[in-house]
């Protein structure tokens, strides 16, 4: 019998970075748990792309962080006997590379928080085409998801069924009920905001400015609480089309009007 | 829920009706064997039709001896609906009881469908479409010659083989036909103009153009589908195929053992996995298709030109295929391993297709 593939889950970092739920699974023996994001979504491997913003890399192992301009995403690829091929993949890599990985997401927790690897199967560069076809399609999944939850938050008690009936596929309407059961306070308008302002032209010209786009991006990545990462910042202001010299101007800029401090080196935090 | 038995027409047969007791003809009849965990059953399926219409049905327990024609009465059956269509089903508690040597006139009615939705599951239907790539073929049937036409059957949905026999079939007419069968034939669907089927020429009230596909609503071996995602896969046996320029037979070896003085010829084949975000398919594509992005023309892609390997063939499809957004069109086909898409085209994504596919997708929030 043939084994079904594992579904692809094409999110966004910010996805991602807001899970905080695990979903064990005891039907299949040493199998590492699902992650259930706050949009319900059930994820064990992903597809994204985004510019490699860091990377280190040494005969064992190589770690690259690639940010898609709504969160990050941490590989790490291993010098095993089946990570060979997927670590000379992300080993080519460079830093400022678009890029499409698709991989399997592992999680960890540290001091309460639970933090996401990814452990590549494929990290291939890609033109600007296919980052805007990745992004443009990745907006739509979610934004259906978004909706789904919507329409079973305004209408309590709906089933997975009356989902469906409103024209949203099964797999769609289950990750409304996870949402639901999960996630039931979780702020849908402030995430699509978010990730809109990231992909679509006519959302980015709602920032009145690239001064509010860096404040804002500032604020929402400071993932740590150590302050929002240069690399991650100058990666998202490439994809705003915020050149490096004008994202260095108005970080010095900013600071001058004390609207945000530089924590440690290259961290900035709002005031 | 009454125990009440009623003797009702087909027309009269609405999902949810239970104790039904209808006189009918079996238009069509088909046996099934099933194979699982339980161990193996058989069940029935066809038509059932009566002067009111026709219908479907699924029978658990079902004499052996009926045939096509033959008049039976069924006590105690229910209907349900499956998947949007009507049915009769006839299980442990039903009675099925023969009249033989009766016979009864069948109002035949046909569901209109579009192309996409049609399945073995309803095998006389009406379908309208635009006919191309007509051509015929003489056979002979019981020693009487007869001329077999066939070709593509087009709608907004998607393409589906045809085929009639006598009855010509006219390149770029659009048409209606009313009771054509559908059938299943080497992993995709057919339709069959047999006597009884009425074609009618008609104004189109559809455009056939490309048929833009979520890879999750892909269930039936629909011909004529228009696809888009990234390749995540590509099957490691991809790659250059040598074959017999005689008998076209791929060939291990540099000669063909059947005909060891015919030249080899390079082909091409090559499997993926493509994923949309909606789900993922297998893709199978050969010369026609992908050739031209590994940058070879059929004239430089042969065993004379010795710059062209095994490796660079391979090296190039990892190059153009892995990881790369494409538009592929071509036609799903299902067998044992599950569904898949043998490519007719492949261009992979640009600003152009963008545009399309944004329009597509913003009409899902109006």
């Amino acid at each position: 019998m043939t084994r079904k593939r594992e579904f692809t889950n094409w999110i966004f970092g910010r996805e991602l970075r807001d899970s905080r739920e695990l979903e064990e699974r005891p039907d299949e023996e040493r199998a590492k748990p699902y992650v259930i994001t706050p949009l319900g979504t059930r994820v064990r491997r992903v597809l994204f792309c985004g510019l490699v913003s860091q990377k280190n890399a040494d005969e064992s192992m190589t770690r690259v962080t690639v940010t898609d301009g709504t969160g990050n995403f941490y590989i790490s690829a291993f010098n095993s006997d089946f990570g060979m091929q997927a670590k000379a993949m992300v080993d080519a890599l460079e830093i400022n590379d678009q890029v499409l990985v698709m991989g399997r997401v592992s999680s960890y927790q540290n001091e309460g928080k639970t933090y996401f690897n990814v452990n590549p199967e494929i990290a291939i560069k890609v033109d600007s085409v296919s980052m805007d076809y990745w992004r443009m399609k990745t907006l739509h999944i979610a934004r259906r998801k978004i909706y789904a939850i919507r329409m079973a938050r305004n209408r309590p008690g709906s089933t997975a069924t009356d989902v469906k009936a409103a024209g949203y596929s099964d797999l769609e309407a289950e990750s409304a009920m996870k949402a639901m059961e999960k996630y039931p306070d979780y702020d849908l308008q402030e995430f699509e905001s978010a990730i809109a302002a990231q992909i679509q032209p006519a959302a980015k010209e709602e920032h009145k400015s690239s001064k509010d786009f860096i404040l804002q991006y500032i604020q929402a990545n400071d993932t740590d609480g150590r302050g929002c990462r240069y690399e991650d910042l100058l990666a998202a202001s490439q994809n705003a089309s915020i050149s490096q010299n004008e994202l260095d101007d108005l970080l010095n800029s900013l600071g001058s009007d004390g609207e945000i401090f530089e924590v440690s080196l290259k961290r900035y935090k709002v005031i | 829920m009454s125990d009440q038995v009623k003797r009702l027409k087909i027309s009269e047969l609405v999902p949810g009706t239970q104790n039904v007791d209808i006189l009918v003809s079996i238009v069509s009849l088909q046996r099934k064997e099933l194979k699982n965990e339980r161990g193996e059953s058989v069940y029935y399926y066809g038509i059932l039709g009566d002067d009111t219409g026709t219908i479907s049905f699924t029978a658990w327990i079902f004499p052996p001896t009926v045939r096509i024609g033959d008049v039976v009465e069924i006590k105690k059956a229910s209907v349900r609906e499956y998947k949007g269509i009507n049915r009769v089903y006839i299980d442990a508690g039903s009675e099925v009881i023969m009249h033989p040597g009766e016979s009864m006139d069948v109002r035949r009615s046909y569901s209109q469908l579009k192309i996409k939705d049609l399945s073995t599951a309803q095998p006389y239907v009406t379908v309208e479409g635009r006919v191309s790539s007509v051509r015929e073929k003489e056979l002979e049937r019981d020693g009487k010659k007869t001329m077999m036409y066939y070709g593509d059957l087009d709608d907004d949905t998607g393409k589906i083989r045809i085929s009639s026999f006598d009855k010509p079939l006219k390149e770029g007419s659009f048409i209606r036909m009313e009771g054509a069968k559908v059938s299943e034939y080497n992993g995709r669907l057919r339709m069959t103009l047999g006597s009884r089927t009425e074609v009618t020429e008609i104004k189109p009230s559809f455009q056939v153009g490309e048929r833009l596909y979520d890879i999750h609503d892909i269930s039936s071996p629909l011909g004529g589908v228009t696809v888009n995602g990234f390749i995540v896969s590509l099957g490691p046996k991809s790659g250059l195929v040598m074959r017999c320029s005689a008998c076209n037979n791929r060939l291990d070896d540099i000669h063909c053992p059947d005909h060891p003085e015919a030249p080899v010829a390079y082909d091409l084949f090559a499997y993926f996995t493509l994923d949309d975000g909606t789900g993922s398919i297998q893709c199978t594509g050969g010369k026609a298709a992908l050739l031209g992005h590994l940058g070879f023309t059929p004239e430089e892609y042969t065993p004379e030109n010795k710059t062209i390997s095994r490796r660079l063939v391979s090296s190039r499809l990892q190059e153009k295929l892995l990881g790369r957004a494409v538009v592929i069109e071509g036609d799903v086909t299902r067998n044992q391993s599950g569904t898949s898409v043998r490519i007719s085209s492949l261009n992979y994504v640009d600003t152009d297709f963008m545009k399309k596919l944004e329009a597509r997708m913003g009409a899902d929030f109006q």
